[in-house]
């Protein structure tokens, strides 16, 4: 879809001005080690999201997702 | 000395109030008596009042202190809230049970000792109880079965637990307990933990608070697990496992709402995940941490109720809850859509939002205390709840196709109240002092807006929302639901439970077989003649399993005989 | 007059007892209403003693029947152990008999007055048993408080005849046990006043008579007060007699019972070895009572059988308490036995109220009555949150008692069946209060909404709000009254 591209596009460029932002200003990191390198967080987002939506539907298909209207303990 | 009034007792007053009026009146008491409940809590004086002896013990009925006020501030702010998106709702009986409810949940954060915790804490099972029962549908009443069943463990948890702590001679006061206290300790532990939807015995949460009306659930979700989060605070600081605890718990949730098709499930899910922001917060322990914690639950029950308040609208006006049969609403609901993105934003952390200046407290307190691991997991988390909430969710309900769905008109009342949360949300984003003057331990030396915290939040949820983008149509909701731990006990107990009964039933059968094989002649008199061939045996029939009554006969003799015997040899003869 | 408060608070009723059949074969209002007048009248007369008896210092008050001194004469003690029993017997006695004003105009017998009478002579008898303190006199007046007690029982129809029998059956030898044990006790010290017994029976030296007489005695009043398993009357005899009848016999009757355990277990035989074997036996049958009462009532479909089978369940609470010996445990239980009386009385008189109106009492039956009779349904919901043990009513603190008793005592058995049953009582109070507010059924238009008359809702509702108050203001009954019961022995 054209609006979906679009949408891409725009946060691709984000990602870059956020991405040179970060290189330039150099804010003042703390904490673990990863804080210090530019544009982690845009890969942690990136691959946090698709680890979970991977594992999500790995656990959904190994049985954690039933067809609807299987509650039998729901009849009174 | 100012004079004190309790903020529950001015919600329990207005409950008969409301019984008794209708219309405009009720409307009229429903919107100030929360509102009174706030002046009062924030007229309250400082310190320990109140102070009743119990059987030795002296019970603090209620204790003014930062911690204290801030939940009280924001537990009469929500019940506001909810009044006015409840409004056009005409269900005395439901309004009731949310005053009491709300009364309860106050009741435990003014207390000053466990047992007037343990006395708000039981109200507040009732009252929800009937909160969800008040959901009307068949799924309701056997969902509220099952939440009572655990609250009542809990209960029985807690009360087991505070009479082993009296016993063993510690005090009752709200403190923070030695972990030497021994058995005392874990009853209490395991019994608040329950109250918080942790796993695996969060699956009252997320079975029932679907279930509830529209109307109920806002109030659901923010006082149960908020008052198992104060205890904590209060109680548990520091205990290291909490942190773990906490912070699996935020993944599992998001991990289950990722699954989700039901868009209230989706978000009960998610409140479970943003319970173990707050026990990771109290798990660290670190007076940032703690602070998190409480910010945290601060923004959670403000945005949690616009997100319920938003998906509950689209209920309402649709009739449909599911992702897989909704979307394209922006067009015909745009002030919902913004308002329910508003919520979105905050709950993601959003900059300007109020989730922004409340949930890094946490993160950076993880990091700062060198638990690498936790802070691992709340990102993931975040990532994950930015994912379903700030993403899954709106794209499926408001954007993406239009299913032609011709939204009914929703009462302006409950565009109101979401109006009225989402102010919240943004004023909190912007004026963050406001919320970190609250705090119960100042001073919060975390400035929200540096250029590291806002660069690492954006990029965060841009990356996440690019691999949205990308991975979007394997995402739409199915026509599923997701097992979940409940599963393991609720057949085995819906079968004790019927089990109980029959065995019950087979053993007075039995009794009365060998009984009357033993006496059959001379009690053949004694009978019960009440005997009835039923065709279909019901599991216990009176009729059928009565005892003889010679059979108490010979427990007589047995006891007499036995007894004598009993006294006559500790006599020593 | 108010010399003679302690029999008088015993002759009244009987007296009255003797005038109603006459009145009501003129006129069953008049007969009614001089039975009420007479009820009122014994309550005032209990409160004033009670009253007295709190006020002095050592708080007994010994009154000697005729002016003949005791050991040989009959002799009334009131302490604040008994002055609150009496006070809280004829306080129920008088809430059941409003009850049962409309109750007996519309389905009662045709002989109210002969009904009235049969009442006074059973609520003379309860009277009696807690005001003596003499051991046969208290014979004499159990087996009037159970003869009236079989009768009334008897006037709810067929299956209650049939019931009763039963019931008479094992009362009839409950006593006889009881009376041969104080047969054996009498042979070993020449005396039946309880002071007097209590101070030969030590030097009697016999400890194999001792044994059978007290194990007889034991026996006797544990079958009346329906411990576990000698029990096998109740269920049948509550569940179909008539509801002003089972409103007052399952509130009261069995507590007197087992009030006159505790006086005989803890005042008589104070310290003998002998009583203590009793009460560890008993304490083991109050645990199997707490779990069989509890199991049981989870079973039953009819709402009063499975009210019935809880009374078990909650008798076995306070024979428990009384088996720890320990003053909290005591206090525990003999809270509880203020308490239940309460909460019992009104969970029987509400259910009898609706099987009145409605004709039914089963769970099922009860589906959107809450809607019909909304008044009635909110006092079964406090009475019934109460029984399950929840904050703050009355019935939270009694069971916070007892806990805290089995803690001390490390009886762990205990403490579990507690917390078990509370929470299988939760199971079957929460679902006959579901079907009572929320089963109504939509698709049916909405019965109109007529609550019980007043003189059967009144009552129901008062005892309500005492439950309720009870648990908010407990502290003062139990420093001034609860623990100025306590034996000699323990405090």
């Amino acid at each position: 879809m054209p609006i979906a591209t679009r949408l891409l596009i725009a946060l691709a460029g984000c990602a870059a001005v956020s991405f040179v932002a970060e290189i330039l200003i150099q804010p003042e990191e703390h904490g673990a080690w990863w804080h210090g390198v530019a544009g982690f967080d845009l890969a942690i987002g990136f691959a946090g999201c698709g680890l979970l939506v991977w594992g999500s539907k790995l656990l959904g298909q190994l049985g954690l997702q039933q067809p609807e209207d299987d509650h039998p303990e729901d009849e009174p | 000395m100012q004079p004190l009034l309790h903020p529950a007792l001015v919600l329990l007053a207005a409950a008969p109030l409301v019984a008794m009026l209708r219309g405009h009146a009720r409307r009229a008491v429903l919107l100030a008596a929360p509102l009174l409940a706030m002046a009062a809590a924030l007229g309250a004086p400082a310190g320990h009042h109140g102070v009743v002896d119990l059987a030795g013990q002296s019970l603090v009925l209620v204790r003014v202190d930062p911690l204290s006020q801030l939940f009280g501030l924001i537990f009469t702010g929500i019940t506001f809230i909810g009044a006015v998106y409840a409004l056009h709702v005409d269900r005395g009986g439901e309004q009731i049970a949310t005053l009491v409810y709300a009364a309860g949940g106050l009741g435990v954060v003014y207390a000053g000792d466990w047992i007037t915790a343990f006395v708000g804490l039981e109200l507040m099972g009732v009252a929800s109880l009937l909160i969800v029962w008040f959901g009307g549908s068949v799924r309701a009443r056997m969902a509220g079965f099952r939440y009572i069943f655990m609250h009542l463990t809990a209960g029985a948890l807690l009360f087991a637990g505070i009479a082993l702590l009296w016993s063993s001679g510690a005090g009752l006061s709200l403190e923070p307990l030695a972990s030497d206290a021994g058995l005392g300790y874990s009853l209490i532990l395991g019994g608040v933990l329950i109250n918080a939807a942790v796993p695996p015995v969060h699956a009252w949460l997320t079975d029932a608070y679907p279930e509830a009306s529209v109307t109920g659930t806002i109030l659901l979700s923010a006082f149960t697990t908020k008052t198992a989060i104060y205890l904590l605070i209060r109680a548990f600081p520091g205990v290291e496992a909490l942190a773990w605890v906490g912070a699996i718990m935020a993944v599992y949730g998001a991990v289950f709402a990722v699954l989700e098709n039901d868009i209230r499930r989706l978000l009960a899910y998610h409140i479970v995940s943003q319970i173990g922001y707050m026990v990771a917060g109290v798990g660290i322990g670190t007076a940032l941490a703690l602070n998190g914690a409480a910010a945290h639950a601060f923004s959670h029950i403000l945005y949690k109720a616009l997100l319920l308040m938003g998906a509950g609208a689209v209920m309402q006006a649709t009739g449909r809850r599911r992702l897989t049969e909704l979307g394209g609403l922006a067009r015909s609901m745009p002030v919902v859509t913004t308002l329910y993105l508003i919520g979105a934003c905050s709950i993601s952390g959003v900059p300007l939002f109020n989730g922004f200046v409340s949930k890094p407290l946490i993160v950076s307190a993880a990091s700062d205390h060198g638990l690498t691991g936790v802070e691992w997991l709340l990102t993931i988390a975040s990532v994950g709840t930015f994912l379903h909430t700030g993403l899954k969710l709106p794209y499926f309900t408001f954007f993406g196709p239009d299913r032609g769905l011709a939204p009914v008109r929703l009462p302006s009342n409950m565009i109101a109240a979401m109006s009225l949360a989402a102010v919240a949300c943004i004023g909190i984003g912007i004026v963050p002092g406001w919320l970190y003057a609250r705090l119960p331990l100042p001073p919060v030396d975390y400035l929200p807006y540096t250029a590291d915290h806002v660069f690492s939040t954006v990029q965060l949820l841009v990356g996440t929302a690019a691999a949205f983008l990308l991975m979007r149509g394997g995402l739409g909701g199915k026509p599923t639901v997701t097992l979940d731990t409940d599963r393991l006990w609720r057949r085995p107990i819906w079968n004790a439970v019927g089990g109980l009964a029959r065995g019950t039933a087979r053993l007075g059968h039995a009794w009365r077989a060998g009984v009357n094989i033993a006496l059959a002649g001379v009690t053949d008199v004694l009978q019960s003649p009440f005997h009835l061939a039923t065709p279909a045996a019901p599991p216990y029939d009176a009729d059928r399993h009565r005892l003889p009554i010679g059979a108490t006969v010979v427990w007589i003799v047995v006891g007499i005989v036995g007894l004598v015997l009993a006294i006559w040899r500790q006599g020593g003869i | 007059m108010s010399e003679h408060l302690p029999i008088l608070i015993v002759v009244v009723p009987l007296s009255a007892a003797l005038v109603v059949p006459l009145l009501g074969r003129r006129s069953s209002t008049a007969a009614h209403a001089v039975t009420l007048a007479t009820l009122a009248a014994t309550l005032v007369a209990a409160s004033v003693a009670l009253t007295r008896v709190l006020r002095t210092a050592d708080g007994v008050w010994q009154y000697e029947l005729g002016g003949w001194a005791p050991p040989w004469g009959i002799e009334y003690v009131l302490d604040p152990l008994s002055g609150g029993m009496s006070v809280l017997v004829a306080s129920l006695a008088l809430a059941a008999a409003i009850y049962a004003g409309p109750y007996l105009r519309t389905s009662g017998p045709d002989r109210i007055g002969l009904f009235d009478s049969l009442y006074l002579l059973l609520v003379a008898g309860l009277l009696g048993i807690v005001a003596t303190g003499d051991l046969f006199n208290l014979y004499v007046f159990l087996e009037i408080s159970s003869i009236a007690a079989y009768a009334l029982l008897a006037t709810g129809g067929d299956r209650a005849a049939v019931a009763t029998f039963r019931y008479l059956l094992v009362g009839t030898v409950a006593a006889s046990c009881y009376l041969l044990g104080i047969g054996y006790l009498y042979a070993l010290t020449g005396t039946l006043n309880m002071t007097d017994l209590s101070a030969r029976l030590a030097a009697a030296d016999q400890p194999t008579a001792t044994a059978v007489g007290v194990g007889l005695i034991v026996i006797g009043l544990a079958i009346k007060a329906a411990v576990f398993p000698f029990h096998g009357w109740l269920p049948d005899a509550y569940t179909y007699a008539p509801p002003p009848v089972t409103g007052f016999v399952a509130a009261v009757m069995t507590k007197v019972s087992a009030y006159a355990l505790y006086r005989v277990l803890y005042f008589v035989l104070g310290a003998e070895p002998a009583a203590a074997s009793a009460l560890v036996f008993l304490g083991w049958a109050g645990v199997a009572a707490i779990v069989a009462g509890s199991w049981l009532a989870l079973a039953q479909s009819d709402v009063r059988r499975m009210l019935a089978y809880s009374s078990v369940g909650q008798m076995g609470y306070i024979i428990f308490g009384f088996s720890l010996g320990s003053p909290i445990a005591i206090v525990g239980a003999l809270f509880h036995v203020l308490n239940h009386a309460l909460m019992k009385g009104c969970l029987f008189l509400v259910t009898g109220g609706i099987r009145w109106r409605t004709g039914l009492s089963s769970v099922a039956g009860f589906a959107g009555v809450g809607r019909r009779l909304p008044l009635s349904a909110t006092a079964f919901a406090v009475a019934a949150v109460s029984m399950v043990g929840l904050p703050p009513t009355a019935g939270f603190f009694s069971k916070w008692y007892l806990l805290l008793g089995a803690f001390e005592a490390e009886a762990w058995l205990g403490v579990a069946a507690l917390v078990g049953s509370s929470w299988l009582s939760a199971i079957y109070f929460f679902r006959v209060l579901e079907r009572l507010f929320l089963g109504a059924d939509e698709s049916r238009p909405a019965p109109e909404r007529r609550d019980l008359p007043f003189g059967m809702l009144a009552p129901a509702l008062v005892l309500a709000l005492v439950v309720l108050l009870l648990g908010l203001f407990h502290q003062p009954v139990v420093t001034h009254l609860l623990e100025r019961a306590l034996p000699p022995t323990v405090s």
